[in-house]
């Protein structure tokens, strides 16, 4: 951002030119029958050639609609993908978290639990502390 | 207090009605910025970024207007907003 390139410039033209081609696309909200708060996430670890640093990202749906999304890239250096998911369903799951005191403050019930998805099978065992944690050590 | 009906258009989102639900788009800020950019007339592409791109800074570079790279930045992050096609950015 402090100087960019010609490059980079060519990526923001990049997103223009997908522009033109959909400059209608928004958000639906659909009326569902219940506020099923679901999220999902997934991370591209050591995505930057400049610094090494993994980007994360979740969205969110209350209802079966999209409410919150966010990418952003990770503040720190991960020695995994495992661990570049962790941390980035470490993040998911604080939103889910807001989205949930968020309607129990507007009183609106909570009946079904929370649900997070993540592609990644030896993240989901971490979370679940089916493994060791000497193994997720490297 | 006074009741203005159907939400329509707020901070330059639009909101239409319809059975299937409400709709949120900033059609008119996404063209008003191709106009604003003189890319009206280019070639659409179906995807916002080319595959494997890796955007890096190093010292041989051609650097290109700070100021123009930087405001289009922050009219796309405020078009985000509805577009979440949009947020890898």
């Amino acid at each position: 951002m402090h100087s960019p390139s010609e490059e980079h410039m060519k990526a923001v033209t990049r997103i223009l030119c997908y522009l033109k081609s959909s400059p209608g696309k928004g958000i639906l909200f659909k009326k569902g029958d219940n506020l099923k708060i679901d999220g999902y996430t997934d991370a591209d670890w050591a995505g930057s050639i400049q610094d090494r640093r993994s980007t994360s990202g979740y969205f969110t749906f209350v209802g079966g609609n999209l409410v919150t999304w966010r990418s952003k890239k990770q503040e720190v250096v991960v020695r995994s993908s495992a661990e570049a998911e962790y941390r980035g369903m470490a993040k998911a799951i604080c939103e889910l978290l807001w989205i949930k005191n968020l309607m129990q403050e507007l009183q609106v019930e909570q009946i079904y639990p929370m649900r997070l998805y993540c592609d990644s099978k030896a993240t989901c065992d971490i979370a679940h502390n089916r493994v060791q944690n000497d193994r997720t050590k490297n | 207090m006074k009741s203005l009906g159907h939400l329509k258009y707020f901070l330059g989102i639009e909101v239409s009605r319809s059975k299937e639900g409400i709709f949120l788009s900033q059609q008119k800020y996404a063209l008003d910025l191709l106009k604003e950019t003189g890319m009206t007339a280019c070639n659409p592409v179906s995807t916002p970024i080319e595959e494997n791109l890796k955007l890096s800074i190093h010292p041989q570079q051609i650097h290109t207007n700070k100021e123009h790279y930087q405001r289009l930045v922050g009219r796309l992050m405020h078009l985000a907003h509805t577009r979440p096609d949009l947020a890898f950015f």
